[in-house]
């Protein structure tokens, strides 16, 4: 009698957890479904070199039930002025925090953004930071990038014996910056060039570059977007002699340029895939509560005038619906 | 075939261990839980199973209605897109020579009326210079228009419109960085040239924006459902996700379906079964795509997945509770005659069997109480028939002894009347009328202590008359013994023997005394005598061996008395012999101390030992 009563017992018990399971259901369907408010914050956000980087992000924002908030943005040029950033959009209820750091060479930048953080995750894009690794980071292979300029200067120019080139490094606070222009310099050894000058963007707006710089030098080469668009602003210039020159960038002004045959060659990080694995991988560690710290490298293209309209090469740097 | 047999039936007699293990409510109850459990899981399947295929029919119903009405959008659009191609030929090539005139400002107002969906018409001789474009813009250098796909396909089939799949437009620079997405339509045209006919190539532009807005907007809600649109070798169009396809983050199986015929097909495709309906676009060969997950089909079924639970769960429940009453009252009668059999097991035989239920448990329960009513009557037909024989077997026993007496008795007084010794002779008759008046007893078999002695004395006298002095004898009786139960005829064989195989032969130094005392609670009365004695050999066989042949006396062996006291008083009591060879032997009775009254007598000769 007793195992029956015991029995019976169960039976009802389960009979109402699962009466229980469904009026939850039921009463829980409305919910609307959670989404992950995440933050955005590069450099001169809307850029039009940041357009393909933007549609990656609000498509995996689609994709990935993610509420994106692209920071307005002017120039970054400062980690006080990213810290406070991080600082507003996370009392803004921000949980992640997607950034493209100004300043990761800084010793104290870590330590920085970990305290300005807290408990929100940090994702890199663009640019690692050192000590690497310590955040997720979605970032091109800026050290092969780097390298791929110098491949191609040495496949145009057969004898670089005596070439004088100039660099147009960008920030070179920031490690990608860095790691291209290693990069650059790697692969250039034995060649014989000479680097007549490697110009950072701090020293170029305190000291414009001069034409006497110029026309000294018979290669230039551009390693971040703006410098190649200041670079071409250069050599658009009256007066100024016309020289090769090898860049990084997207934005249209560089394809365009490209186009003109202005540009040699110009390596194009593919900034859709980064816009759209970042808010992916930040997705995953807010939905999954798990911060597994990795770094996912994206491909980038080196084009030249005559490749740029190849179908694979058209796709990625021409944004299809403008 | 054997195996599964052997299997099936080891399973069988596996199952029906199992339930006898279990109450017949629990069997019952779980056998009921499972059919029930079954059942409803079924139902339910078999409900919800419906639901599905007819979310799955509405949802084929409006995605065709959705496919078809892109379509003919579609359709719409590209025919808008050719009679802008053909009103430039037909109304503007045609009618111009381009020795003297040009086709600029009519080309200028076509593009002006349609420049929604127009990038930009343009007009190339057969050697790909170009004739006249709008909206005017600079020509690349090195255009190259005739290594075009668009341009060698229009001049290689002459008569058809040709529709080029999405590619940036590479004809004329713009200044301001801006490139466009265009699909190019392209014919053959005939150009007139100073009289001379020629061949051309009139380029419309489409802007590849409209298409994607207009396929957008089918796929505007929020599902896993869309559209996308391919050529007919199946390179792609539009892609709600065309930029991941592009990036190689999404994988789409365009190649597979474009070689699906229109219609409904199922597919596996990257591990999801999905759903693809196909339409071909009149005229360009396209196809729109519809790809439905086959998930997606019970997504929005998710409520009514709550919805057969919950119904499930109470059906269940409802049952379990039914299942349980019923089970209670088939179990419960069978219950009550199970409790009613443990308590006659455990030895009443007095209780009441059971009876009610349905009328199955009824008749057993009757059955049973009959059952029980005979077995009760035959054990107590058992037992009067056991005392009965006991009774009878007692009477045998005291009836051999008095035969033997009166023999033995009837022989002295013949021995004395012979011998002339009147006197002795009228005191052994005297003395052998008061043994026979102490044996009737008036039927008695349990009389008292002082009557069996008596009896006793009665007939040591008239042995004494006949040994004269060949031994002597002594009666020692504690007084208290003497009103207490005993059975009648237990000393005088004891005597008797004491007589024949002891002091018979001892010329006056034999000696015979007859004690009575109480101890440890228990009557005994011993006769002892110091004759011959008997080796412990034989003393052992006297109590056991009931044909011994006997030398002499009546008879009557000592294993006769000690049964009838134990019949009487209980396999605790009888005789115990002890002798000695040459020293004499002493042989005790061992009896319960109770004093006589009737009815003690009444329960003793009834055969009740505990009084």
């Amino acid at each position: 009698m007793g195992r029956n009563r015991i029995y019976f017992g169960c039976l009802i018990a389960a009979m109402f957890a699962m009466i229980a399971y469904a009026s939850y259901g039921m009463l829980n369907r409305d919910q609307p479904e959670k989404l992950y408010p995440i933050s955005v914050i590069v450099d001169n956000s809307s850029s039009d070199r940041w357009f393909a980087f933007r549609e990656g992000l609000k498509q995996a924002a689609r994709d990935y039930h993610v509420q994106l908030n692209i920071v307005s943005t002017g120039e970054l040029s400062t980690l006080a002025d990213e810290k406070a950033l991080i600082e507003r959009e996370k009392e803004n209820g921000a949980k992640g925090i997607i950034i493209q750091m100004c300043d990761s060479e800084d010793e104290q930048a870590y330590a920085q953004m970990q305290e300005a953080a807290g408990i929100v995750d940090i994702l890199l894009v663009e640019t690692d930071m050192e000590p690497e690794g310590v955040f997720s980071a979605v970032i091109p292979d800026n050290r092969e990038m780097g390298r791929m300029i110098a491949v191609s200067l040495r496949e145009d120019e057969k004898n670089l014996e005596g070439k004088k080139i100039g660099i147009l490094s960008g920030n070179r606070e920031r490690l990608s910056q860095k790691q291209r222009l290693d990069g650059f310099l790697e692969a250039m050894e034995g060649s014989g060039a000479q680097i007549l000058w490697e110009i950072g963007n701090h020293e170029i707006m305190q000291t414009a570059l001069t034409k006497e710089q110029l026309q000294h030098v018979e290669i230039l080469v551009a390693l971040e977007n703006d410098e190649t668009e200041r670079a071409v602003d250069y050599l658009l210039e009256p007066d100024t002699p016309l020289c090769p020159l090898y860049g990084v960038g997207s934005s249209e002004k560089n394809v365009y340029y490209l186009d003109k045959k202005l540009i040699e060659v110009l390596i194009v990080p593919n900034e859709f895939h980064m816009g759209y694995e970042s808010v992916a991988v930040m997705a995953a560690q807010l939905q999954e509560h798990i911060t597994p710290q990795h770094n996912e490298l994206v491909s980038f293209l080196v084009v030249r005038p005559e490749t740029m309209y190849e179908e694979d090469n058209q796709k990625l740097l021409f944004p299809l619906v403008q | 075939m054997r195996r599964i047999r052997d299997n099936f039936s080891n399973k069988k007699s596996e199952y029906a261990g199992r339930c006898r293990s279990y109450s017949i409510q629990m069997s019952i109850s779980i056998s009921f839980t499972i059919i029930s459990v079954f059942s409803v899981c079924f139902l339910s399947i078999m409900l919800y199973q419906q639901f599905v295929n007819k979310t799955k029919d509405i949802t084929i119903e409006r995605t065709e209605q959705v496919l078809n009405q892109t379509a003919i959008n579609l359709e719409d659009y590209l025919r808008n897109m050719r009679r802008i191609s053909d009103a430039m030929y037909y109304s503007v090539i045609k009618d111009k020579d381009l020795g003297y005139e040009s086709m600029g400002v009519e080309m200028n107002l076509l593009y002006e009326a349609n420049k929604d969906n127009l990038i930009s018409i343009a007009c190339y001789t057969n050697e790909g210079r170009l004739v006249a474009a709008a909206p005017v813009a600079n020509e690349k250098e090195n255009a190259q228009v005739t290594k075009r796909e668009w341009f060698q396909e229009a001049v290689g089939q002459m008569e058809n419109f040709h529709f080029s799949t999405p590619h940036v437009q590479n004809l004329f620079d713009d200044p301001s960085y801006r490139y466009y997405w265009v699909i190019s339509l392209s014919r053959a045209v005939e150009l007139t040239d100073g009289g001379k006919s020629a061949l051309g190539v009139l380029l419309v532009d489409m802007n590849y924006s409209s298409i994607e807005q207009l396929l957008s907007k089918a796929n505007k809600a929020n599902t896993s459902e869309y559209l996308y649109l391919m050529d007919s070798a199946g390179e792609i169009i539009y892609h709600p996700k065309q930029k991941l396809i592009y990036a190689d983050l999404y994988q789409e199986n365009n190649l597979e379906a474009a070689c699906y015929d229109d219609g409904s097909h199922e597919e596996v495709f990257d591990g999801e079964g999905r759903l693809i309906t196909i339409k071909t676009i009149s005229y360009t060969g396209w196809k729109i795509v519809s790809v439905t997950p086959i998930t997606s089909f019970q997504m929005g079924l998710k409520d009514m997945r709550f919805f057969m639970i919950m119904l499930m769960a109470l059906l269940l429940l409802t049952l379990f509770v039914i299942n349980q009453l019923v089970s209670g009252q088939i179990a419960k009668p069978l219950q009550k005659l199970n409790d009613s059999v443990k308590e006659w097991e455990t030895g009443n035989l007095n209780l009441d069997i059971y009876v009610g239920g349905p009328i199955e448990v009824e008749h057993l329960g009757r059955a049973l109480r009959a059952a029980v009513a005979q077995i009760r009557q035959m054990m107590q037909d058992i037992l009067v028939e056991q005392e009965e024989k006991r009774k009878s077997e007692l009477d045998a026993l005291q009836s051999q002894i008095n035969p033997h007496f009166l023999y033995n008795t009837l022989d002295s007084i013949v021995w004395m009347i012979e011998g002339e010794r009147y006197q002795d002779a009228v005191f052994m008759v005297t003395q052998l009328a008061s043994l026979f008046r102490i044996s009737l007893s008036s039927g008695k078999t349990v009389i008292r202590v002082e009557e069996e002695l008596k009896h006793a004395e009665n007939y040591m006298n008239i042995q004494m008359v006949r040994y004269k002095d060949v031994f002597h004898v002594s009666f020692e009786i504690a007084p208290e013994i003497l009103s207490c139960c005993t059975i009648k005829l237990v000393v005088q064989p004891l005597l008797e023997n004491a007589i024949y195989y002891g002091v018979e032969h001892m010329d006056g130094e034999g000696e015979i005394v007859v004690k009575g005392y109480r101890q440890d609670g228990d009557l005994y009365i011993e006769v002892r005598d110091n004759g011959l004695g008997m080796p412990e050999e034989e003393v052992s066989q006297l109590l056991i061996d009931n044909h011994r042949v006997r030398k002499r006396g009546s008879g009557v062996g000592l294993i006769n008395v000690h049964n009838r006291i134990r019949l009487c008083f209980g396999e605790a009591y009888g005789l115990e012999i002890h002798s000695v060879p040459d020293e004499g032997t002493r042989v005790r009775i061992h009896l319960p101390f109770v004093f006589y009254s009737e009815e003690t007598r009444a329960k003793l000769e009834a055969g009740k030992q505990q009084i």
